[in-house]
């Protein structure tokens, strides 16, 4: 069953098409991200589903609760973290988490807060004010405000963006935890490992239009791009009797790094290793990179994600 | 109800947990009282009385050799009353005493009342059946659109009235001023002052602490964050606001209070009074406050609005020294100012013990100011 249900979203500023007929679907339980550089609506979308901004056309049902335009019906269904971490100062990570949770009507007990504590390791912090916290700590404290209500569905923008690589892993682990325990999640992000790794599907995002729609992997295959093996040998290899044996369709050498670029994998490997076994070489320092978003995202728009 | 509770708890403990807002909105205006209270008290410019003596008897002239001793006021004898109007009006003198014709025999037959009345209260008669002397009546001329000055010359006539009196007559209650309607108060400039510093208080605390607040609350999405939850914005403001009112009364006690400890001043009014209007003042600039955030994109944009509107009102409108001796030209400036009418209101309730029936023309202009601005800022209101 879908959770989400985006169709044909539009939305226009002045004379830019922010959102240009958008449609999509969320199902239950997954972890749908929105991939795509800064400007390319992600935030909109996300906005309009979470009834702060209303759509110039297009429909979006929650749990088949239309949103808009009486956007107060689905507001008790969805846990929203904005961009900006927006935090009063003085309360400490307990009162914030009360306060929020008086907002809602289901009950926010004690030891529900601490559930919550526990699921963002916010445990030994709780007395802390929020303006004493990290910027990983206040943005794991804003998930967690996220939840207060034990929402449907978990709305994420950007909730990577400036941290360091440690704190963004951390996040990443809450953010399982929390998709484990049964909530659909919606995140955009332009990290595009942050989307391989979290997202079960990916809607890829560029000037307003979703390009396509699919799991990271089936995206990057789609690409039909290759991938590059790189090794060193410990004897000279000819390059024609590589590709011949390896199937590459390209072969180079440079300092004694051989490089061959191939559609299938295994193919490659095996004949290299039954190659270097025949011709009583040592294959050193393998490496295989496969693509990723960042190529899908570069093969569909011609241009980088963090442009 | 409980949400409202929560919310106005929550902002409760972010006020009181703000240790640099608590000190412009509770210490500063202390320290100002204290400062000014220390410096200017007692350091009021002596008021000059004029004093015409018409009954030249060596009565009349005891009660001026009374005034010459007074270190209170600076005496000037004129021969004519016409002379020193005259003086008085063109701001040479605060006020004329006039003794009048016939006032030592007034005395004289007021003194032997005084003994008779005693003698028979020593023969054991009831005191109640004894008629009190009528009192001998000494006119006092000033002008009344100069309240502060006028308070301090009402003042300074009645001590000195009441110390000759005690030395002439060896009673107190034999010379009385005509203008008995007038409340005779020795006025300090402290107890001037403590009316003003809570009315700017209630000023600042909305201008940079409100309209503060809510911007930054605005800038950094933090209403953006409460309008994705049910709960309805305009609770929220309303607790800011309550909350707001909260913190005005506590620090009016807090002033009064300390006003009371170190300078001995004493609330004459009802406390009732003085309750309405620091409501309705509070009130006044917190929706002038929201009018400067609803536009505001910024902080630092509303911090400079509230301080293009708020420098003005604390010089003209009447907090730390009396307005009502400006310049002519300057008038229709300081009457176009809330705060004018906030202080004002204040005083009357405070120092001379107005009921709220007496203020109803300032309130009328604060519930106006209220109701003008309420609707500016529910024009320009923006969440975003």
């Amino acid at each position: 069953m879908n959770t989400i249900e985006v169709k044909d979203l539009s939305k226009a500023y002045v004379d830019l098409k922010a959102v240009d007929n958008v449609s999509f679907e969320v199902a239950q339980g997954e972890i749908f991200g929105i991939l795509g550089p800064n400007g390319a609506g992600k935030t909109t979308t996300l906005e309009m589903i979470e009834g702060l901004r209303r759509p110039d056309s297009g429909e979006i049902k929650i749990k088949t609760i239309s949103v808009w335009p009486n956007p107060g019906a689905t507001k008790e269904l969805i846990g929203v973290q904005l961009q900006t971490t927006a935090l009063f100062d003085y309360l400490t990570v307990r009162e914030m988490l009360a306060l929020f949770g008086s907002f809602y009507r289901r009950v926010l007990t004690a030891e529900k807060i601490d559930e919550l504590l526990e699921a963002v390791s916010l445990v030994d912090k709780e007395k802390a004010r929020v303006n004493e916290l990290s910027g990983g700590q206040q943005q794991r404290l804003s998930i967690a405000l996220a939840l207060v209500n034990d929402p449907e569905v978990v709305f994420l923008d950007e909730p990577t963006t400036g941290l360091d690589p440690q704190a963004r892993r951390s996040l990443w682990d809450v953010i399982r935890k929390i998709n484990k325990e049964g909530k659909t999640i919606v995140l955009t992000t332009h990290y595009m490992e942050e989307a391989e790794i979290l997202c079960g599907r990916v809607a890829i995002m560029d000037a307003g239009r979703i390009i396509d729609i699919n799991a990271p992997k089936k995206l990057i295959e789609g690409l039909g791009a290759e991938v590059k093996i790189s090794f060193q040998s410990s004897h000279g290899v000819a390059l024609d009797d590589l590709e011949k044996q390896t199937e590459a369709s390209e072969t180079s050498v440079f300092e004694g790094q051989y490089v061959l670029y191939t559609k299938d994998v295994q193919t490659s490997i095996i004949g290299l290793f039954d190659m270097a076994k025949t011709d009583n070489f040592k294959v050193e320092n393998l490496q295989i990179s496969g693509a990723n978003l960042e190529d899908v995202f570069l093969q569909y728009t011609g241009k980088g994600l963090r442009d | 109800m409980r949400q409202f509770y929560d919310l106005l708890a929550a902002n409760f403990k972010m006020t009181v947990r703000n240790k640099q807002a608590l000190f412009w909105l509770f210490v500063f205006p202390l320290i100002l009282m204290g400062l000014f209270g220390i410096v200017f008290n007692g350091g009021q410019a002596t008021p000059r009385l004029g004093i015409v003596d018409r009954d030249d008897t060596p009565e009349s002239q005891k009660i001026i050799e009374g005034f010459e001793k007074a270190k209170i006021i600076k005496l000037y004898e004129v021969s004519e009353l016409k002379d020193a109007k005259k003086r008085l009006k063109a701001g040479n003198l605060d006020g004329v005493v006039v003794l009048p014709a016939g006032f030592s025999k007034d005395l004289k037959q007021a003194i032997a009342e005084n003994e008779e009345r005693r003698a028979r209260q020593m023969a054991g008669e009831n005191p109640g059946s004894v008629e009190s002397p009528s009192k001998v009546k000494v006119d006092l001329y000033y002008d009344p659109s100069a309240t502060f000055v006028s308070q301090v010359v009402r003042g300074s006539v009645a001590n000195v009235l009441g110390s000759v009196d005690r030395a002439v007559s060896r009673s107190p209650t034999l010379l009385g001023l005509k203008s008995h309607s007038v409340r005779l108060t020795n006025l300090r400039y402290i107890d001037f002052l403590v009316p003003g510093i809570i009315a700017m208080t209630l000023m600042n605390s909305a201008m940079f602490g409100l309209a503060g607040t809510i911007v930054s609350y605005r800038e950094r999405g933090i209403l953006r964050r409460l309008k994705v939850t049910p709960q309805p914005l305009a609770l929220f403001l309303g607790a800011q606001i309550t909350n707001q009112m909260l913190f005005s009364i506590l620090r009016a006690m807090l002033l009064v209070g300390a006003a009371w400890a170190f300078f001995d001043v004493h609330v004459l009014g009802s406390y009732f009074a003085l309750f309405v209007v620091i409501i309705l003042g509070s009130l006044t600039f917190v929706t002038i406050a929201f009018s400067v955030a609803s536009f505001s994109r910024n902080r630092e944009i509303s911090d400079t609005v509230s301080n293009i509107i708020t420098m003005p009102m604390m010089f003209l409108g009447g907090v730390f020294f009396p307005v009502d001796t400006a310049p002519a030209w300057i008038r229709p400036v300081i009457k176009a100012l809330p705060l004018t009418y906030l202080a004002n209101a204040l005083r009357d309730v405070m120092i001379k013990a107005e009921p709220l029936s007496a203020i109803t023309y300032d309130l009328w202009v604060l519930v106006a100011t209220t109701a003008v601005f309420f609707l500016i800022s529910f024009k320009l209101w923006r969440w975003e």
